[in-house]
């Protein structure tokens, strides 16, 4: 019973990775060319976006055809900076903050701002909506992996190819932007 | 949202989904009409597709079965517990070791016939090591010993014994063994590091040991003299 379970989950998964490779291996192919302009480099990261999918099938096979796309898009167009990047010697995204003085200032400033138990008004949550799409990709995407898809920041980091250090302080970096761009420091 | 006050966390779990309908735009703002994957790397991203599934699976699999074989290892470790808390499980369980390390180390002899449960005649060797003097060690019921001694020292020992339900026990350590008969009856030699040897065989009645306690007495001369019994 356990391995006919196992089986036809696996068969499932198989099933849900096609799908999206066939509905959706055009989109990320353009997103990466969009990104690169080499035809090479972006079927490298269709390769690599299809591997990770596969690695995370769990988050797609809950999600509806949009969230599905979302991810997607996610997925594509951080694999496709991360080989930007290193197409450019940089091996790190230059959103790293860990071991940069700009990480280390956001770290003291952690202290300053509680941003866990920052709270904001309802006028300040409808500015909060109109806000977050006007924040940096980088910023986005983190928040969106993190709270849209529930990814935990190991899980984050894999995709955005950073280290979980690296994500909760983009997420810092992204509240602290959110709530600048709404007119003031909580 | 009912309350006045939200956390930003809680806030932003609420708000996050209007990232999805951007990401949404943006994908449908791409014209994917033009592009053409070749079939050969379609091909190649399917085999790595695979690869990986396999590879998630065999990392997956693994915590499945290791909760089950954990779960079973208590119940063997219980239920062996159990059993040795018994003293008649654990004398048989026991024997079952010592049983098989005696299989190893002695040589059982099991007759064909009914063999005389006390030596009715004792057998000697005709012959013996040149220049030895021959003495009897011992006449009993059930062993008859005669030692052959070279300046004192004695070089061979013939050993004559029923065969019951003990065995010869014969030391088996660094040495090696070899399948030879005495007079048409299977034996078994016994030759250690040190040149000494031991020949044993039974002839249907009784179980005869040679031991030679010097390195200068051959195999062949063991077996000559073990064909000398009468």
């Amino acid at each position: 019973m356990f391995f006919l379970l196992v089986l036809s989950l696996e068969e499932h998964e198989r099933d849900c990775a096609e799908e999206i490779f066939k509905s959706h291996g055009k989109l990320i192919y353009k997103i990466a060319y969009n990104i690169l302009n080499n035809h090479h480099d972006a079927e490298d990261v269709l390769n690599d976006v299809m591997i990770s999918i596969v690695k995370n099938i769990e988050k797609f096979l809950r999600s509806n055809e949009n969230e599905t796309i979302s991810q997607i898009v996610i997925y594509s167009r951080n694999a496709a900076i991360n080989v930007y990047n290193k197409n450019k010697r940089r091996k790190k995204s230059e959103f790293s903050f860990d071991d940069t003085e700009e990480g280390k200032q956001v770290f003291e400033l952690a202290d300053v701002f509680d941003l866990e138990n920052t709270v904001i008004s309802r006028q300040e949550f409808e500015d909060l909506q109109r806000h977050i799409k006007n924040l940096p990709d980088e910023y986005r995407d983190v928040i969106s992996l993190v709270y849209n898809f529930g990814y935990s920041n190991v899980e984050a980091a894999r995709i955005l190819d950073i280290t979980p250090n690296a994500v909760g302080l983009r997420l810092f970096k992204a509240k602290k932007k959110l709530l600048e761009l709404m007119g003031g420091e909580k | 949202m009912n309350q006045d006050k939200l956390k930003l966390d809680d806030a932003l779990g609420h708000v996050a989904n209007v990232l999805i309908e951007k990401d949404i735009e943006y994908a449908k703002s791409l014209d994917t009409s033009s592009v053409i994957i070749p079939q050969s790397t379609l091909r190649k991203i399917r085999k790595n597709m695979h690869s990986a599934k396999n590879k998630t699976n065999w990392w997956k699999l693994p915590s499945a079965f290791k909760k089950v074989i954990v779960a079973m290892l208590c119940i063997c470790t219980v239920s062996f517990a159990l059993c040795m808390a018994h003293d008649s499980t654990r004398e048989a369980f026991l024997n079952i070791f010592i049983n098989e390390h005696e299989k190893h180390s002695d040589v059982f002899y099991n007759s064909e016939i009914n063999s005389p449960k006390t030596l009715e005649t004792y057998k000697a060797p005709s012959l013996q090591p040149s220049d030895s003097q021959k003495r009897i060690l011992m006449e009993g019921k059930d062993n008859y010993i005669v030692g052959y001694f070279k300046n004192n020292e004695r070089i061979l020992t013939y050993q004559q014994m029923i065969i019951g339900d003990e065995s010869s026990s014969v030391n088996n350590e660094q040495c090696a063994v070899t399948d030879t008969s005495v007079n048409k009856f299977p034996a078994k030699l016994f030759e250690y590091e040190d040149g000494t040897r031991t020949l044993t065989w039974h002839d249907n009645s009784y179980a005869y040991i040679i031991y030679s306690q010097s390195p200068n007495i051959t195999s062949k001369e063991i077996i000559m003299i073990a064909e000398s019994v009468k």
